[in-house]
């Protein structure tokens, strides 16, 4: 009640401190804010598995709330989930104010006290961050000083303790950031070393990560005081880019890693070639018990410091999604390749219009490891893979223009999935699937347009074939309609050979949406960047309103 | 519970009482596309309006706004002045895509980097793509969420509108 | 500014690296068992078709044998991973209404298996989160360390007469208070099988379906329901001792020699379990 009572005074005060202010140099302060919300009915329908609910309608919401005057930033998060929806985790149930923080900033140094999210490097050993449409937020409670000491040098630490979900993890985390841009370091002295004139760019960073979590373990032996390294390096020039991190962590036996005391490390390369109307690019990533958490009892998505996203291309379209890879934490190695070339207006293959052409290619293994029988657990050879492949993907996608109004999309996709490794199931195997998607769109005036998509999915293994059809309209600024049916045609159980189809309308208007659906939700897996979660299959109507002010 | 209710409604009552008619870019540090980091503060077109566009590498309607923008792009700067600055929200996932991404298509854009949404969280920012207009002054006259082919139209009216009151 | 900017970071760096365990071995330690008349009641809630769930089964079998006497081990076959195939592997029916009931109560298909409870304690006393109650098994052996610690505030002796050929079991439970007790405190009676051999999915073995593994301390049955029975409607003083008997009789499908029966009292409000007992048929 206290906590209540002080945020309120806190929001009280500031409006008027700031009227007060108005006339010295900071003026007088800003609220801004969204808010959100969703909202479902759900209805029993026993072919698609979509069980009751006794709450018959659940919602999920939250409204952010930012204050600025001047050099002063404070703000709040209030979530709401009167039951979670499905598929969210039920541990996020009633309402609280979760969020709040104040951030200070003077010259080169700023100081946040409360919440905060913050990222290392490409976040192989931190990555604080919030999706809150998977339900994943790791905020971290405490302090964070950003520094400048002087130009191109740029430092970072924070110190706390990380959110799980109305209440905080056990560990306390601790870490230190540094990265120098040697162009602008070097061009105080060296002219030419400016970023403008040299056409190119080197930066170095390095961060420290340590956690600490007591040992009340009465029979093991467990580090308190784990802590984790990173080392970066970035080339950029005008049509060339290469970036390596690094990560080494030491000891951390959890419950992820089966309570092995090896040291875990992990490795990213990226380098890519691009110039107006060409790009190549690849990467490579080897990631070896590299698992770390504030706490080393946290499971599924609690708790996380790594983020270890897959490399592989994120598709949007629903069937080249359906399967969608998710870094091994424990062990994986990947490799990636992409090809762009748009043919120019006017040439042979590029039409009246253009022609975007992309293929990527896109590969995980398993490392090549042996077991030590002993708090080791195993040892991985570096640089080969192992036998089992968890994950491949070829696909192609053409983009046409057919004419000012008419433009087509053409997607054909081969996609190899372990959904035992990957799923952490059993008695599934492997699916190999083929993927085809067309995709049209049709301009009928300056306000009005016409969407399809033809999508289907050709595979023996696990749920059989499927086709996908969409059909949307849109009048812009305000209105969109849609219509979606996903048909399980090729299921081996004829029971389950259903349709899941569903309608929805929304209407825009500048930063506010409301969009209403009906129909039915087929169970699966909803990914953004490398982390996933499980949907059930759901049936009913939703209502979701968003606004940012 | 109760007292929770309470603390709701003084607080929207602060967001009444100090709405301000000036309303500003926070500053923000994100990165360029080559690799240096920028503070949003120093986001300026010589008292020229700026467009903010929040997008990402997988997200198909913020391409499709980018790719329908970018046909018009030289006439907009002819009439306007405009520069859009085109942040991205791609995370280390897809980072290293937005470069061939946005010189494939030829995209004119300044491309940003917001890998962690700092900048997307202190806008407010929901879903994308989310569109700001900021005229001359660097004040949000303009934002719109989501995109549906023609809405560049209703963009440039208002980009239009803030370099020129009369034709609101 | 700058010169208390870099003091201020320069603690910074300080508190982050000033420490950093490398453990080289060994890895474990003894355990000091303390004497007390306090014991555990540790449930194991497992399921044939969870390959995960063997190490929780082992991390049991662990702690049951480094706590000899002290811990009391109930392994509950529940959630999805517990239903049966029509034929073939897995389709021994593990299942018992009792596990569905306490599935449905802690959200333990929810929490996902393996999943363990000590005492039916939450981490901190908070109820709040179902995960602080159902502890992954790597958070048992720390919670019965505490839990020993406490004092015991009831005492239970079991007595039992059991006829082998016609399967019939007398048992006479004896409930003395040490300290006072208040008016939820009921007595909850289970009947456990011991090591019985059939199919588990199993992560950690090849192949990963085994077929003869050895099941422990599988919860057969309650003698008096999920929840036991009221010790009495009034608030219990020291001293007092309170009995209770049941007689039931073993189904001719469970291996009489490998079954035992656990007695525990817990405050039904909370479901914290204060005091457990075990008897073997026997022996």
């Amino acid at each position: 009640m206290k906590k209540v009572l002080a945020v309120t005074l806190f929001f009280l005060t500031f409006p008027f401190l700031a009227k007060a202010q108005e006339t010295n140099k900071f003026g007088a302060g800003e609220i801004h804010g969204n808010f959100q919300m969703m909202a479902q009915n759900y209805l029993v329908d026993s072919t698609i598995g979509a069980k009751e609910v006794s709450e018959k309608i659940r919602m999920n919401s939250f409204a952010n709330l930012n204050y600025t005057n001047g050099n002063f930033k404070a703000g709040m998060r209030y979530e709401s989930y009167e039951k979670a929806l499905l598929g969210f985790d039920p541990r996020y149930n009633g309402s609280d104010i979760t969020y709040r923080y104040a951030t200070y900033t003077n010259d080169d140094l700023e100081f946040t006290i409360g919440n905060f999210y913050e990222q290392f490097g490409s976040g192989l050993i931190f990555r604080s961050y919030e999706e809150r449409g998977l339900g994943i937020d790791n905020a971290m409670d405490g302090i964070r000083v950003k520094y400048k000491p002087t130009a191109g040098v740029y430092l970072k630490s924070i110190i706390g303790k990380q959110r799980f979900y109305f209440a905080k993890g056990e560990g306390i985390v601790r870490g230190l950031d540094a990265e120098f841009n040697l162009n602008e370091i070097l061009s105080g002295f060296l002219p030419e070393f400016n970023s403008e004139k040299a056409h190119y760019t080197y930066i170095l960073g390095g961060s420290m990560v340590g956690k600490y979590q007591a040992d009340n373990d009465p029979i093991r032996i467990l580090p308190e005081n784990v802590a984790a390294f990173a080392g970066r390096f970035n080339f950029i020039s005008d049509k060339f880019n290469f970036y390596t991190e690094y990560a080494y962590k030491i000891n951390d036996p959890s419950l992820t890693n089966g309570f092995i005391y090896k040291k875990g490390e992990a490795l990213f390369v990226s380098a890519n070639y691009s110039v107006k109307g060409f790009s190549l690019s690849a990467s490579a990533k080897r990631v070896d018990n590299m698992d770390f958490r504030s706490d080393r009892n946290a499971d599924v998505n609690n708790l996380t410091m790594s983020f270890l996203p897959a490399i592989s291309k994120q598709h949007t379209y629903a069937l080249p999604a359906f399967y969608p890879y998710a870094t091994q934490p424990l062990g994986e190695i990947g490799e990636q390749f992409e090809l762009s070339y748009n043919f120019k207006k006017g040439s042979k293959l590029g039409g009246k219009y253009g022609t975007l052409v992309t293929i990527n290619f896109s590969n995980a293994n398993n490392l090549d490891t042996t077991q030590t029988g002993n708090e080791q657990g195993y040892t991985a050879a570096f640089f080969r893979k192992g036998e089992t492949l968890l994950y491949r993907d070829l696909n192609i996608e053409v983009v046409k223009k057919i004419s000012p109004k008419l433009k087509t999309t053409y997607t054909y996709m081969y996609q190899v999935f372990n959904k035992d490794r990957v799923q952490n199931v059993s008695g599934y195997g492997t699916v190999f699937a083929n993927i085809a998607v067309f995709e049209m769109q049709y301009k009928i005036n300056s306000k009005n347009t016409f969407r399809a998509e033809l999508q289907s999915m050709r595979t023996k293994q696990d749920f059989g074939d499927w086709a996908v059809a969409l059909a949307e309209y849109t009048v812009s600024p305000h209105w969109f309609f849609a219509a979606l049916d996903q048909y399980n045609y090729g299921n081996a159980i004829a029971e389950k050979r259903a349709h899941y189809y569903s309608g929805s309308f929304g209407y825009t208007k500048n930063a506010t949406r409301f969009i209403v659906g009906y129909g039915k939700q087929r169970e699966g897996y909803l990914c953004v960047g490398g982390v996933c979660r499980l949907i059930p299959a759901s049936y009913g109507l939703s209502l979701s309103i968003s606004s940012t002010f | 519970m109760k007292a929770k209710k309470i603390t709701l409604l003084f607080l929207f009552i602060c967001i009444v009482f100090s709405v301000n008619a000036q309303n500003k870019i926070p500053a923000v540090n994100v990165k360029t596309i080559d690799g240096a980091t920028f503070n949003t503060a120093n986001m300026v077109n010589d008292g020229k309006p700026i467009i903010i566009d929040f997008w990402a590498t997988w997200c198909k309607p913020c391409v499709q706004e980018l790719s329908a923008i970018t046909d018009l792009y030289e006439d907009w700067q002819k009439v306007t002045g405009v520069k859009i600055y085109a942040v991205s929200i791609d995370d280390a996932r897809n980072s290293a895509r937005v470069k061939p991404f946005v010189n494939t298509r030829g995209w004119e854009y300044e491309i940003l980097l917001d890998p962690n949404a700092d900048l997307k969280r202190a806008m407010n920012v929901g879903d994308i793509p989310h569109t700001f207009l900021i005229n001359g002054k660097g004040e949000i006259v303009f934002q719109h969420a989501g995109y549906a082919p023609g809405d560049e139209n209703e963009l440039y009216e208002k980009l239009l509108g803030c370099i020129n009151p009369d034709v609101k | 500014m700058k010169n208390s900017s870099l003091f201020i970071f320069g603690i910074f760096v300080a508190f982050t690296f000033a420490a950093c365990d490398e453990i080289t071995g060994p890895y474990t330690e003894e355990v000091n068992v303390t004497e007390g008349g306090r014991k555990i009641l540790l449930e194991d809630f497992t399921g044939h078709e969870c390959g995960n769930c063997p190490y929780g089964g082992l991390e049991a079998i662990k702690l049951d044998s480094i706590y000899k006497g002290r811990v009391i081990v109930v392994a509950t076959h529940c959630s999805f991973f517990a239903d049966t195939n029509k034929n073939g592997k897995f389709s021994y029916n593990f299942k018992t209404p009792v596990g569905d009931e306490l599935d449905q109560y802690f959200s333990i298909e929810t929490a996902g298996l393996p999943k363990g409870m000590v005492n039916r304690q939450a981490k901190d006393g908070d109820y709040g989160i179902f995960s602080n109650r159902l502890l992954n098994y790597t958070e048992w052996g720390s919670s019965i360390a505490m839990e020993l610690n406490k004092t015991a505030a009831v005492n239970l002796s079991l007595t039992k007469n059991y006829d082998t050929l016609n399967r019939n079991l007398n048992l006479d439970v004896e409930i003395e208070y040490l300290a006072k007790g208040n008016i939820n405190q009921q007595l909850v009676v289970y009947l456990v099988e011991d090591s019985i051999i059939n199919w588990q999915k199993w992560y950690g073995h090849i192949p990963e379906d085994v077929s003869n593994f050895a099941h422990r301390h599988v919860l057969r049955k309650s003698l008096n329901g999920t929840w036991g029975d009221r010790l009495s409607g009034s608030v219990k003083s020291a001293g007092q001792i309170i009995s209770k008997s049941f007689i039931t009789s073993i189904s001719p499908k469970y291996n009489q020699k490998h079954c035992y029966v656990v007695a525990f009292v817990q405050n039904n409000l909370t479901k914290e379990v204060l005091q457990v007992e075990e008897i073997k048929l026997m022996e």
